[in-house]
């Protein structure tokens, strides 16, 4: 048997969560000892699904976590799924998780733009500092150049 | 995909890695976060260090260098991975098993915590489908609760998973979102380099300043080195003055004296106190005493020009003067100032002020060392703006006292101020404002110099008079008090306006101790000294924490009645009184005394339990009482019981200034003796009060010592009818009639007897007629009754404990006096003389020559338990308690020893009106009878004489039997004697011989003064011996006739006339007289009274009086 993927661990979640409902409904029209044969038998088969997932779920540490890129990107193994512990309280804040990756995105990407703004502007203050150097005192000509050359400027137009 | 930074440098090395993860790999090189890059990275990092370092050596890092193209590494290879972010990551499958395991935990509890509750359910089921057939559900309270529990359990779990649910829905993503996560990790480190590097450019540039150095200006330089000079600092070219010669400066100077003069004579204004001036050296010198002395001058003739500031000195002391410097310099340029744009008058307004605040100031800091040193603690200090305020005995509690010293500015009440000085109304003026305990007081008293400015002379002369005021307040209270308003103790009290220690208050507690009360100047305590200081128990509180005048007074009065008591309660033991305060009533004193009193209670063991005295001391005096105790329960012997009760109690100090006498030791035995007395005397008019009958002066509440102790005399109204019937004496009637006592009676109390341990009372009156003869008589030396010599007074004594009232035995004395007194009168009317009198017996002679001596012996019958019984048991009966019975008694030669019980029963008679006259007048009729009777019995006459009474005789001769009845009878204007023979008619038929010889020799015979009438014979009274001998020598004379052998019968009838031979039966016809005793004794009183009949046998001691 291969690693458990998300999609078997999906399917046994959605079993117990049925039995959840089901043991409610149950409750909830219980009219008799039918019925509470019929719960007794519900309650079993969570117990039963609890205990697959239990199985299902346990981490076996001695085993290496096995390579994601191996499984479909839909399905990725149970082992290798590593949750930051923002998004856990935000699910438990019963929030959309997909609006978490969205924000988050678009953070990075005004991070990106703000840094790429920075560096262009701190580039530009390199070359004039250079050029301010290069006047002041020429002869360090040289050292400035080189500094600017490794900095990725250009060097004098000299 | 975003994150891809457009950076050129390394544009076309980063396809590949693009591709592989979406997210380019950005070369890393801070090195502030080496610590998180991996060892690879870091092998890489390294390099690249050695690389830079040679030219960016302080810091500034933000390099791309790596990348930088074709400069040191391949770029593909090269670029460093990301740092992988995997801090506080979970792993999904751990959440799920841990839930699920969650679940499975909660499923059994709730199902182990449903299965309890079990069995009761089911059986209301079954209960409830036997009646039925039929399960209708459960609808039980408690069902529901299980249902409720399932459904929340399950409601929980679902939510719980479903959550778990969307999380393994989302995890597709983790991946993907981890790395953007490290990206944004990415980012933030480079966004804090780019934030550092400005920072780091501006440190290098701070720092490059100390590299910098200024430009030497070389050519001013050369200048002063080569010239001495600079060309380019301008001289002004001023011409000095010259100077000035000696003489042209005192014209300069006289010339400047007279336009000042005419300047302040014609044009200026000078204000008011600027009055006193003095023109000189080319000055004027403003002088206000008690501020400042000021020059000015001037600069210009022009007498609109102001005047100019040259010097100050302050007048008053402590000053300073202004140091030169800063300070002058303002003060110079301030002046001149004001001078400019308000002359003189705003000159003197600023300098005013100025010294003023000064003076304000000094004072404060004079007030705020004296805080600090001397008067710590005790004062506070404060200045708010220009007025001091300085709080004194501030540890004292209750109201609080301050000084303030302040500006007054002078404009409110021009009217009433400044009078004397209309100019200086609207100047302001230093001013002091005194509140003592929260009132604004009169401060024109306190020593207030604004010249020699001292906050201490100021503090000292206000504490001294609030000292003054508090112990003026105090003396005056205590001068009301009546020891001190009759100056029978010393108030002196001394003030001061100047020094707190002066004001004292001398109290004179008793005759030797003095109190002095002062008030300490620092905190106002109170303190309290006494001299001397015998009071140990009171000196450990000598200060009164309470300072209201109230306080003082009552600690002072406190202190006053504790010195007082002492020393009488120690004086009192040296006289033997007992102090027995623990018999102290508790709330009966209060009932008694005046309020607010101390006092002690005294007792003397020679002194009646009854009675007690107490001394009491308050503000108005010390007061000793008498207070008779009511005894309790428990009378019986043994001291009085504790509960007993004061039944009354009497001021006994009297109006006068008892205690500048009663606490010095010549007047101590005295004290001791006059407060016995005044017991005794208190007991009495007590007594007498509570019968009611008698008038007595003076009345029992004024009954107090005179003047030395001296114990007052009671006087009685002694008015016999007015006596209660129990007290009256009945004498015989005889007696009763005019009284011969003045009905005053003064009852004295005369010392101690030691002996007796008894307190001596004397009764003495006025006899209404002086007694004849009794100068005379020889009184016996143990009589109590004495008649002095003038023979118009008498005094009686008595001896009774103090306390013990002896009005009864008074009363019954004088009646008995009285009844003396009557006997004596009478005694005296039959020319008798008097030998001896006393209360029981008056002895007296009579005869012819009186040679005779007889006694009247009164004897009383009283109840023994006399002096006790209470005017009420009294006055509630009705019977006499005393009855007199008289006797009277002979020598036992006396002639009339034969008829004395017939004297007694005559004198005891009850309706006679003269009795003792008519047994006076026996006496004398009866002694010739008497005297021959004794005569012949003497000389052996066979008679035998029987007294029937005084008047009547039977002379019986038994051989031959005659009888012969000697009676008193009236022939012819006289008393005379009849003698009759009585003999039957039996005896007469025997011995005819005999009788014929004494009807021959007497009855029908004549003799001197007497005559034989036949059948009798008459003889006159003082002749009777006669017969009496004439008869029995009938008898005496027929015994000689008849022979010696046969004695008496032979004798019978012959030789009667002569009395030879003696025969001695004297004694037996004294003896067969006692036994026919004629008269009954009075035992009708004795069957009366059955109270224990006792001879009364007080007689005591003589004591003469004059």
């Amino acid at each position: 048997m291969g690693p458990v993927t998300l999609n078997t661990v999906d399917n046994e979640l959605k079993d117990v969560i049925q039995h959840l409902f089901e043991i409610q409904a149950a409750v909830h029209g219980y009219l008799g000892p039918e019925t509470q044969v019929e719960l007794v038998r519900k309650i079993r088969n969570l117990s039963h699904a609890l205990s697959v997932l239990s199985t299902h779920t346990k981490i076996d540490t001695s085993l290496t976590p096995p390579d994601p890129s191996a499984f479909p990107r839909d399905d990725p193994p149970l082992a290798s799924i590593q949750l930051p512990p923002e998004i856990i309280d935000y699910v438990d804040a019963a929030r959309n998780p997909d609006i978490y990756t969205r924000e988050f995105v678009e953070l990075v990407q005004r991070g990106n733009q703000d840094l790429k703004g920075k560096k262009e502007a701190f580039a530009s203050f390199r070359d004039v500092l250079a050029r301010e150097m290069r006047s002041a005192m020429p002869e360090c000509r040289r050292e400035v150049d080189k500094v600017v050359m490794a900095t990725g400027g250009k060097g004098s137009d000299q | 995909m975003p994150g891809i930074i457009m950076d050129k440098t390394w544009r076309g090395t980063s396809t590949h890695n693009v591709n592989n993860n979406g997210i380019s790999s950005l070369p890393y090189t801070s090195e502030n976060d080496s610590t998180s890059l991996d060892l690879k990275n870091r092998s890489r990092h390294l390099n690249g260090l050695k690389e830079r370092d040679r030219f960016s050596e302080d810091g500034t890092m933000l390099v791309e260098k790596i990348a930088a193209g074709d400069s040191l590494f391949p770029p593909t290879s090269q670029l460093p991975e990301l740092v992988h972010i995997t801090q506080g990551f979970f792993p999904f499958a751990q959440l799920v098993s841990r839930s699920v395991q969650q679940c499975w935990n909660d499923l059994s509890d709730l199902i182990a915590e449903l299965a309890d509750l079990q069995t009761l359910l089911q059986n209301q089921v079954s209960q409830f489908s036997l009646t039925n057939g039929k399960s209708p559900g459960n609808q039980s309270e408690d069902n529901m609760q299980k249902k409720l529990r399932i459904l929340d359990f399950a409601q929980l779990k679902r939510t719980e998973f479903i959550k778990l649910l969307v999380l393994s829905r989302w995890s597709r993503q983790a991946i993907d979102v981890s790395k953007l996560i490290d990206l944004q990790g990415f980012i933030r480190t480079r966004h804090l380099a780019y934030h550092r590097a400005p920072q780091r450019v501006a440190d290098m540039k701070r720092d490059l300043v100390r590299a910098q150095m200024a430009n030497p200006d070389l050519k001013t330089a050369l200048e002063i080195l080569s010239k001495g000079r600079a060309g380019v600092m301008l001289n002004l070219g001023y011409l000095p003055p010259k100077p000035l010669s000696p003489r042209r400066m005192l014209n300069t100077l006289r010339k400047l004296n007279k336009i000042i003069s005419t300047r302040l004579l014609v044009h200026d204004f000078i204000p008011a106190s600027f009055r006193t001036y003095l023109v000189h050296d080319g000055r004027v010198t403003f002088y206000v005493p008690g501020e400042f002395e000021i020059d000015l001058s001037i600069a210009e003739e022009s007498h609109i020009s102001q005047f100019f500031f040259i010097d100050i000195r302050f007048l008053f002391s402590p000053s300073s003067p202004i140091p030169i410097g800063r300070l002058s310099n303002d003060l110079d340029f301030k002046i001149n100032n004001v001078l400019r744009t308000e002359s003189l008058v705003g000159c003197f307004g600023f300098l005013h002020n100025m010294v003023l605040t000064n003076k304000v100031i000094i004072l404060f800091k004079q007030a705020m060392r004296m805080a600090r040193e001397s008067w710590s603690d005790s004062i506070h200090v404060e200045l708010l703006h220009r007025t001091l305020i300085v709080q004194y005995w501030v540890t004292r509690t209750g109201l609080k006292s301050w000084l303030e010293i302040g500006i007054r500015s002078g404009r409110q009440n021009p009217n009433h101020e400044n009078l004397d000085d209309p100019g200086m109304s609207g100047v302001p003026r230093l001013s002091l404002r005194w509140v003592r305990e929260n009132l604004e007081a009169d401060n024109d008293d306190i020593t207030f110099d604004t010249e020699n400015l001292s906050m201490e002379s100021i503090l000292r002369s206000a504490i001294a008079l609030h000292a003054s005021h508090l112990l003026h307040a105090v003396y005056d209270k205590i001068r009301k008090r009546l020891l001190y308003s009759s100056h029978s103790l010393s108030l002196r009290a001394r003030f001061s306006t100047d020094e707190p220690g002066d004001c004292s208050l001398e109290v004179q507690l008793t005759r030797s101790r003095y109190l002095r009360v002062l008030i300490e100047p620092t905190s106002g305590v109170v303190t309290t000294s006494i001299t001397p200081s015998l009071l140990s128990r009171l000196e450990s509180d000598n200060s009164v924490e309470k300072f209201s005048t109230d306080d003082i007074v009552n600690r002072i009065s406190r202190l006053r009645c504790i010195a007082a008591m002492e020393e009488i309660e120690s004086n009192a033991r040296i006289l033997g009184l007992e102090i027995n305060n623990h018999r102290r009533p508790k709330n009966e004193g209060r009932r008694l005394f005046p309020p607010n009193v101390l006092r002690s209670y005294f007792w003397h063991r020679h002194w009646e339990r009854n009675w007690v005295v107490a001394a009491t001391s308050s503000m108005d005096g010390d007061d000793w009482w008498v207070i008779r105790m009511k005894p309790a329960t428990r009378p019986l012997n043994g001291p009085a019981p504790d509960g007993s009760v004061p039944q009354s109690a009497r001021n006994v100090t009297g109006s006068l200034l008892f205690s500048q006498q009663c606490f010095g030791y010549p007047s101590l035995g005295g004290l001791e003796l006059s407060l016995a007395g005044m017991l005794a005397i208190h007991a009495n008019a007590h007594y007498l009060a509570e019968l009611n009958c008698l008038n007595s002066f003076p009345p029992l509440q004024k009954l107090q010592f005179g003047a030395s102790l001296k114990v007052p005399t009671l006087y009685i109204r002694f008015e016999l009818l007015k006596l209660p019937p129990t007290l009256q004496i009945l004498p015989p009637d005889g007696l009763r009639g005019k009284s011969h006592i003045c009905e005053t009676i003064r009852l004295s109390f005369r010392g101690f007897d030691k002996q007796a341990k008894a307190v001596i009372m004397i009764a003495d009156g006025k006899l209404k007629s002086p007694i004849r003869g009794v100068g005379k008589t020889t009184l016996k030396s143990n009589h109590s009754l004495v008649f002095p010599p003038s023979g118009c007074r008498f005094a009686i004594r008595f001896l009774a404990a103090a306390g013990k009232p002896i009005i009864t035995e008074l009363f019954d004395h004088i009646q008995r006096l009285e009844f003396i007194l009557s006997i004596i009168d009478s005694l005296h009317r039959k020319k008798a003389e008097i030998y001896s009198i006393s209360l029981s017996r008056v002895s007296f002679g009579y005869g012819s020559s009186q040679d005779l001596s007889a006694r009247i012996v009164i004897k009383q019958s009283e109840p023994s338990n006399l002096a006790d019984l209470e005017p009420a048991t009294l006055l509630s009966q009705t019977k006499p308690l005393f009855r007199l019975r008289m006797s009277i008694d002979f020598d036992p030669s006396s002639p009339h020893r034969r008829i004395k019980e017939s004297f007694a029963t005559i004198l005891n008679q009850d309706g006679a009106n003269t009795s003792l006259d008519s047994v006076i007048e026996l006496l004398a009729f009866t002694l010739p009878l008497l005297r021959s009777l004794d005569r012949i019995t003497d000389h052996g006459s066979k008679v035998h004489v029987t007294a029937r009474n005084a008047k009547t005789y039977n002379l019986r001769y038994s051989d031959p039997r005659f009888r012969f009845l000697v009676t008193a009878s009236q022939h012819r204007d006289s008393m005379g004697w009849m003698l009759k023979d009585i003999r039957t008619v039996e005896d007469r038929s025997e011995r005819s011989e005999v009788e014929n010889y004494v009807q021959e020799r007497i009855f029908n015979s004549n003799g001197e003064g007497w005559r034989g009438l036949g059948s009798g014979v008459v003889a006159d009274a003082d002749k009777v011996g006669n017969l009496i001998v004439a008869l029995d020598s009938c008898f005496l004379g027929g015994r000689i006739m008849s022979g010696a052998s046969t004695g008496h019968g032979d004798r019978k009838d012959d030789g009667k006339e002569k009395p030879t031979s003696l025969n001695q039966q004297g004694g037996r016809n004294r003896t067969s007289l006692d036994k026919s005793r004629p008269v009954n004794p009075p035992t009708r009183v004795a069957t009366k009274y059955p109270l224990q009949n006792s001879e009364i046998s007080n007689d005591a001691d003589v004591i003469m009086i004059d």
